[in-house]
């Protein structure tokens, strides 16, 4: 045994009666509590209030307040805690079950019967010097805030003009898609009429109402092909979907091998469930699915369902003898065009309504952040993050998706992004954003700290906050005077 | 930690050599993971899913191996041919795939010297040659004669303590069988006191201490006879068989000379040499032990009339994802079985270290057992207690006792696969401290080192790790990193290419390093089986050699069974050389053992060359065992899953670990593969609590664990689990000095300690931390309420409110309500725990701690306990540098005094006790008064909480601060007033 068990006992013991006669305070206490340590009556009533015990049983190392308060300066209480004065630093507060284990906790020392070196003058410098840079930071930053919270305003103002133009097209557009269908009625029912009158002419009889309806479907057959044709058009264009993503570059090489796979894979997979029966292939069949997600998407970005299925109208047309279009079906034509329109300007409405109606926090600080990207580094890895939209990780030309926005967190502090691509044998990918106020934009620390949970900060004006500007000054205000304030000799 | 198998990806560079490695590993780009498309593009290595055996003709980029946690099929394929890949794994993935791959392992017909054996055979009629018998104080020789074939084999019987070796050999035999080395701790030709052999022309009698032995001549049987009845009979069923020495005949039957499983062949040059050992446990219907298998305490027969189920399988196998309830061999081995009924235990070890299978069977007044082993001899070790803690201590002597480890590893262990990094590393260290939760060492898996090339570190994730190291250590904390005893066959690789120079390699077949595929790839095995091997490794442990380490470093072997991912149900070939042409057939088991030794013995050197007689004791962390692993360090249970039923069945494994002498063992906490939620994780830190080595450990595919990150409820439950064993340190320290010194396990079974109450011989709910504590863990999800069991006159108290649990009459179980903040635990009336209260962040921050007493009374109002105490890390308690105390409550007196009297001891401490809190004594707790004998002083005493910090008040009788020191011997008087 270096030192005796027993020392630090007699010195707590020492100090306790040494204080209670001098009015000293006493180890450990924080100041604030002075007051429930006058020593008055030689008693000491726990905070709690009760029980009550002779004063000489304050820091004589043994717990005797279930709330630890008579054992403010040694560890003899599970729940104690440890006044630091830490001149020259912030002052602190450490659990009892730091007190006197042989590790320095405070930075000057004092939890420490036996003696730890007091590096508060040396850690209190540099912490005001880091306070001070993130003061600076922060001044700035909030300048810049400001200014993009009016900047923001106008782009909100802009996004509000295009809703309500495209609402009013959307309306009007409505009305076209009206006024098409009306027309196509009418000549229907022309066409209606002219062959009840040709059929009345060929021959009456009710009873061969059957025949009639086979004529009529031959009819239908070679004009309306807009009832099956759409079907068999649309199968196929979700097959050719692929094909015109890989024509726009980018990860489009990728995204045609993979739409292939997929597409096979994803019969296979239905029959590899079938064949096992058992909800292992549950990963499997997962996996595809994320690449049918993935393809979805593409398709829906360059409208590859809709070209599909007037490809498939065109090919099937070539396929037959060429006859002329009637009135009818020309303005079946016009109909489909015109809900088309109507359904384009019903997504851009949509869209932008999402960007409207999305939280871009309560000052709409953040919103300047969207349709930006920030870039970080990490090894063979860069890492993108669009807030609002997604997160990617790209090796090479290769890029992985890390999720797609999901929204603000913990107070605005965290902006998520989730169901990212699906990691093998694990969750689907996801990117916890800490948003840290910076004068400048600034991806940094990205981490995966869970397998596919991926962590980063980012540093930007927006998340500047003038409490927490102020709690900063506060600090910077009470350090500076504890450390010009303080004597050497009274360390 | 880990299997290989759920990893997809190849190593970075294939091997040429066509037989194809399973592809396990999983060698990632540092963000991408297989199956990612990123490891697809960039990777376009073959990996893949399970199909079963290798292929190995197959095109490697089709070619669809490897497992994956779990979850059946997934689908990688090279760049080259996605289509062809995935329809081959959709096409072929077998049905209903679990984790764990039944069909990858042997069954017993699958193995010929087993299938051969199992059950009633023909050819086996053996007698003892009466005029060979040679009858000696302490031994005796004979000959034995397979009247079949006229093989004759020589048997010796020789005198232990408390105990009979059974050996038999084959003298005629050109060839040499192997014997078992370096697992007993000295070779004990005979011991005891001499027995009165008596000789007839039908059997020889040995008579001794209240012990028969009787050897009868045709057939040949040898029954042991306890108390006047029989306990133990060899060859009563007639199945004992020795395959003798032969060389081979054309027309030798199959599977003599060669056989396969799977895709690998066995070339079997030494042809059949298995023996068969028929052993019935007369009169017993409970027998325990041969672990390691994740089934329950009590051994369930594995031949029921006709039916027959699989034997339990002695075989070190890395399992990947090992199910409950299934006979099969896991990581370890020991081959020892004990026997219990009301009055007497007994035991049988046979020390022998190749593939063995052990069937068992209900038979007319006990238990029939078949021990079948492919190799080796016959040397068997009769233990005739007659109690438990007599056969255990019997078998100790034989084997050795459990190492005394140093105090930090006794505290909490953080693990994963894997902390990435120093500033990772620094984190989850940091986080301890600021959730207040006690912690003592963090752990690297494999991922720490440059390539799986163990002894190296990644310099861009641990770029300065000795600094790493001081840091954690300048809390007093402890680091650990693995170590494995494939080596990666890498011509950049020091250590490799050393061990290659010096022939350090573990040979094949046909004479050349043996070269299997391991986490790094190609890689090549120590032969440890040679000491000059064993040496050699032990030196690179010292300080300079491992370059990065530190004294604050210690280690852990993993897949040392060893795991071959390319080999024969993921070990090594059996007809691979070790050293002194010995076949690794006869060496499988022990394979783990002596690696875990050489590794052991290295940090031994270590500490003794940094420190010379404060040297440290050692630490490593052992998957694969046998017996002896006991003398080395400590083990766990590999690679679990994290549900309910494995949570549950850790109690049985670790329970049939401390009967078999290896007591310092736990389970990974929250387990290994998947991800426990809160509710299990929480359940398995309060009973982790209670493992004897306390690890939590993950896969590398699961979501982080760390206790902080279940919110503050659930760190408030796990915080108070874990604060709760560091409360009870001084008491575990000293159940280890209690293991050091006699063998005895920490984790009892109930019927360890209640030994005549027949309702505890199957019990596994619950288990004795020590004989003092009574440990109930919660193991279901959602419970209101559990049942405990309370034997017969037993008396027990509730550590929260110290309120009294009296078993019922002749013994029952009471139903105990509980919450999430439940442990449901109790003290045992009649003893005394030695504990530290006072909260701290690590066993060394304890060190001048002052103690608490509990002091349990039974219904005598008697109590007793012991306090074990030394510098926790050295040798020096070796030299009696401890202090031992043993403190009586008897009579109203409560004294302190030396547990050896007359032994002065050379530890002191100024360390006090603080509190002395007693359970049961009657009346008002404030009517008590005590005087210190000594000085005469009156002590402060009132009625108190249990528990430190448990609240105002309580109805425990405490005496306040008595300051007594601990090194001293005292006494205390109570009384009452008014005397009641």
């Amino acid at each position: 045994m270096r030192l005796p068990g027993l020392l630090p006992v007699l010195a707590a013991l020492a100090l306790a009666l040494r204080c209670a006669a001098h009015k000293t305070p006493l180890r450990g206490l924080d100041p604030a509590l002075a007051h429930h340590y006058t020593g008055r009556n030689d008693s000491f009533t726990c905070i709690d209030g009760a029980p009550t015990i002779p004063f000489v049983r304050v820091n004589d190392d043994y717990c005797d307040c279930p709330d630890g308060s008579d054992e403010p300066g040694t560890s003899a209480c599970p729940v104690g805690r440890f006044h630091c004065r830490n001149r020259g630093h912030v002052a602190a507060t450490i659990p009892a079950a730091f007190v006197d284990d042989g590790i320095c906790d405070c930075c000057d020392g004092s939890d420490e019967i036996r003696g730890c070196p007091n590096k508060c003058i040396e850690h209190g410098k540099r912490v005001l010097a880091e306070l001070r840079g993130r003061l600076k930071a922060y001044e700035v930053g909030l300048k810049l805030r400001g200014d993009h919270i009016g900047a923001n305003q106008g782009r909100r103002g802009e996004w509000e003009r295009e809703a309500a133009d495209l609402e009013a097209k959307f309306v009007g557009q409505e009305k076209a898609v009206e006024a098409a269908k009306a027309k196509k009625a009418e000549l229907e029912m022309l066409e209606h009429e002219r062959r009840e009158a040709e059929k009345a002419a060929a021959d009456g009889p009710p009873g061969s109402g059957g025949e009639g309806e086979l004529g009529e479907s031959v009819v239908v057959e070679g004009g309306g092909k807009g009832a099956g044709g759409p079907g068999a058009g649309q199968g196929q264009g979700e097959g050719e979907s692929g094909d015109g993503g890989s024509g726009e570059g980018g990860d489009a090489e990728d995204g045609a091998e993979e739409f292939v796979v997929g597409k096979e894979g994803d019969g296979g997979a239905e029959a590899g469930v079938e064949g096992e029966g058992d909800g292992k292939a549950g990963g499997l069949e997962g996996e595809i699915e994320e690449e049918e997600e993935d393809d979805d998407e593409e398709g829906e970005e360059d409208d590859g369902g809709d070209d599909g299925s007037g490809s498939g109208d065109e090919s099937k047309g070539r396929n037959k003898p060429k006859k002329e279009k009637t009135e009818v079906q020309k303005a079946q034509e016009e109909v489909r065009k015109e809900e088309r329109e109507m359904d384009r300007l019903s997504r851009e409405l949509d869209e932008v309504k999402t960007k409207l109606d999305r939280d871009y926090g309560p000052e709409n600080e953040f919103l300047y952040l969207a349709g930006n990207c920030y870039d970080a580094v990490e090894n063979q890895y860069t890492y993108s993050i669009c807030p609002f939209d997604k997160a990617t990780q790209k090796e090479g030309s290769h890029s992985t998706n890390l999720g797609r926005h999901r929204g603000f967190e913990d107070d605005y502090r965290k902006l998520v992004f989730d169901k990212g691509q699906k990691c093998w044998q694990g969750p689907d990918r996801k990117m916890v954003l800490s948003l840290e106020c910076g004068a400048e934009e600034k991806l940094v620390d990205v981490q995966e700290p869970s397998r596919c949970e991926y962590s980063a900060r980012l540093q930007t004006s927006a998340a500047c906050s003038n409490v927490e500007l102020a709690a900063i000054k506060q600090q910077v205000a009470e350090l500076e005077a504890q450390l010009e304030g303080h004597d050497p000799t009274e360390l | 930690m880990k299997m290989a198998s759920s990893a997809p990806l190849l190593p970075s560079s294939p091997p040429s050599s066509p037989r194809r490695p399973w592809a396990r590993r999983r060698t990632r780009p540092a963000r991408s993971y297989p199956g990612d498309r990123a490891t697809r593009r960039s990777g376009a290595q073959p990996r893949a899913t399970d199909l079963g055996p290798p292929q190995p003709s197959a095109p490697p980029a089709r070619q669809p191996r490897g497992r994956r946690a779990g979850r059946g099929p997934s689908t990688v394929m090279a760049r080259s041919g996605p289509l062809i890949a995935l329809s081959i794994v959709l096409l072929l993935a077998p049905p209903g795939v679990p984790g764990f791959k039944d069909h990858e392992f042997k069954k017993c017909r699958d193995a010929a010297f087993c299938k051969r054996n199992r059950g009633p055979q023909d050819g086996r009629d053996y007698t003892v040659l009466a005029d060979s018998v040679v009858a000696g104080k302490r031994a005796v020789t004979a000959l034995i004669r397979n009247k079949a074939d006229g093989a004759t084999f020589k048997l010796e019987l020789s005198r232990l303590e408390g105990g009979l070796r059974v050996q038999v050999t084959e003298p005629d035999s050109p060839v040499d069988r192997f014997r078992v080395p370096d697992v007993l701790v000295a070779d004990p030709p005979a011991w005891g006191r001499a027995w009165e052999p008596r000789l007839t022309a039908t059997e020889l009698s040995l008579a001794f201490e209240g012990t028969e032995i009787r050897l009868s001549f045709s057939p040949f049987r040898l029954i042991v006879e306890i108390g006047g009845a029989p306990a133990m009979r060899l060859n009563g069923r007639g199945l004992f068989h020795v395959e003798r020495h032969r060389t081979r005949q054309d027309g030798d039957p199959e599977g003599w000379w060669e056989e396969k499983f799977k895709t690998h062949a066995d070339s079997k040059p030494r042809g059949p040499q298995a023996i068969s050992l028929d052993l019935e446990f007369s009169g017993f219907g409970h027998v325990y032990g041969i672990p390691e298998h994740a089934t329950g305490l009590s051994l369930q027969p594995t031949v029921e009339g006709n039916e027959t189920k699989e034997p339990y399988r002695l075989y070190n196998l890395d399992v990947f994802e090992y199910v409950h309830e299934s006979p099969f061999g896991l990581y370890g081995s020991i081959p020892l079985m004990l026997a219990h009924r009301a009055g007497l235990t007994v035991g049988a070890f046979w020390m022998d270290a190749s593939e063995m299978f052990v069937d068992v069977e209900r038979v007319d007044g006990g238990t029939g057992t078949q021990w079948i082993a492919e190799s080796g001899v016959l040397d068997l070790f009769l233990l005739l207690g007659p109690g438990p803690a007599q056969v255990v201590g019997q078998y100790a002597g034989l084997t050795g006792t459990t190492a005394m480890p140093q105090l930090f590893a006794l505290g909490y262990h953080q693990c994963r696969w894997n902390y990435n990094d120093q500033a990772d590393v620094a984190q989850v260290d940091a986080q301890f401290d600021v959730h207040g939760i006690p912690y003592d060492v963090l752990w690297l898996d494999i991922e720490h080192t440059d390539g799986k090339k163990y002894l190296t570190w990644d310099a861009k994730k641990f770029p300065d790790s000795v600094k790493m190291q001081e840091n954690v250590a300048s809390r007093g904390r402890r680091m650990v990193t693995i170590v494995d005893p494939h080596m990666k066959r890498d011509s950049g690789y020091s250590v490799h290419k050393e061990a290659e120079r010096l022939g350090h390699y573990v040979k094949n077949k046909d004479g050349n390093d043996y070269d299997g595929w391991c986490w790094p790839g190609s890689s090549s095995y120590l032969d440890v089986l040679s000491p000059v091997v064993r040496d050699w490794w032990s030196t690179q442990f010292l300080v300079e050699n491992y370059v990065g380490s530190t004294e604050h470093l210690y280690i852990w072997n993993d897949m040392n069974e060893p795991s071959v991912f390319n080999g024969p149900e993921i070990t090594m070939h059996k007809d691979c050389l070790h050293h002194g042409n010995v076949e690794h057939r006869d060496v499988h088991n022990m394979y783990g053992y002596l690696y875990h030794m050489a590794t052991t013995n290295g940090l031994i050197a270590r500490g003794y060359k940094t420190k010379g007689r404060q040297g440290d004791r050692p630490f490593v962390l052992s998957r694969a065992f046998f017996a002896g692993t006991q003398r080395l360090g400590p083990v766990w249970t590999g690679d679990n899953t994290a549900n309910w039923e494995q949570l549950r069945v850790s109690v049985p494994m670790l329970l049939s670990l401390g009967l078999t002498g290896l007591p310092y063992s736990g389970a990974d906490v929250g387990g290994f593969f998947g991800n426990p939620d809160e509710e299990l994780l929480t359940r398995w830190t309060q009973l982790g609590a209670f493992y004897p080595f306390f690890r939590q450990h993950a896969h590398i595919d699961t979501k982080r664990r760390e206790i902080w990150l279940f919110g503050p409820e659930a760190v408030d439950r796990m915080r108070r689990a874990i604060q709760q064993r560091y409360s009870l340190m001084p008491y575990l320290y000293t159940l280890f000095r209690a293991a050091n010194a006699s063998g005895a396990p920490v984790m009892l079974p109930m019927w360890y300690e209640f030994p005549n109450d027949p309702n505890t011989f199957d019990l596994q709910e619950q288990f004795l931390f020590g004989p003092a504590v009574l440990v109930r863990p919660v193991m279901e999800p959602g419970v209101q309420s559990v049942a405990v069991y309370l034997p017969p006159g037993s008396v027990w108290y509730d550590p929260e409110s110290g309120n009294k649990l009296q078993a019922p009459e002749g013994g029952g179980s009471i139903q105990l309500p509980v919450t999430m903040e439940s442990i449901p635990y109790f003290y045992r009336g009649g003893y005394i725990v030695p504990k530290r209260e006072r909260h701290r962040r690590s066993t060394m921050a304890m060190k001048n701690d002052p103690f608490t007493l509990l002091v349990a009374l039974d219904g005598d109002v008697s109590a007793m306990g012991d306090l074990y105490l030394d510098d926790g890390s050295s040798f020096n308690f070796r030299d009696g540098a401890y202090l031992h105390k043993v403190y009586r409550f008897r009579g109203l007196e409560l004294t302190s005094t030396d547990w050896e009297e007359g032994v002065a001891s050379k530890y002191d401490t100024a360390v006090t006790i603080e509190r002395i809190v007693v359970l049961g004594l009657p009346g008002d707790p404030a009517s008590w008064r005590v005087t210190d004998s000594g000085s005469g002083a009156e002590l402060a005493v009132n009625g108190g909480p249990v528990r430190l910090g448990g609240g105002l008040g309580g109805s425990a009788v405490v005496i306040r601060k008595p300051d007594l020191g601990v090194a001293k011997d005292w006494k205390l008087t109570f009384s009452q007033s008014p005397p009641v």
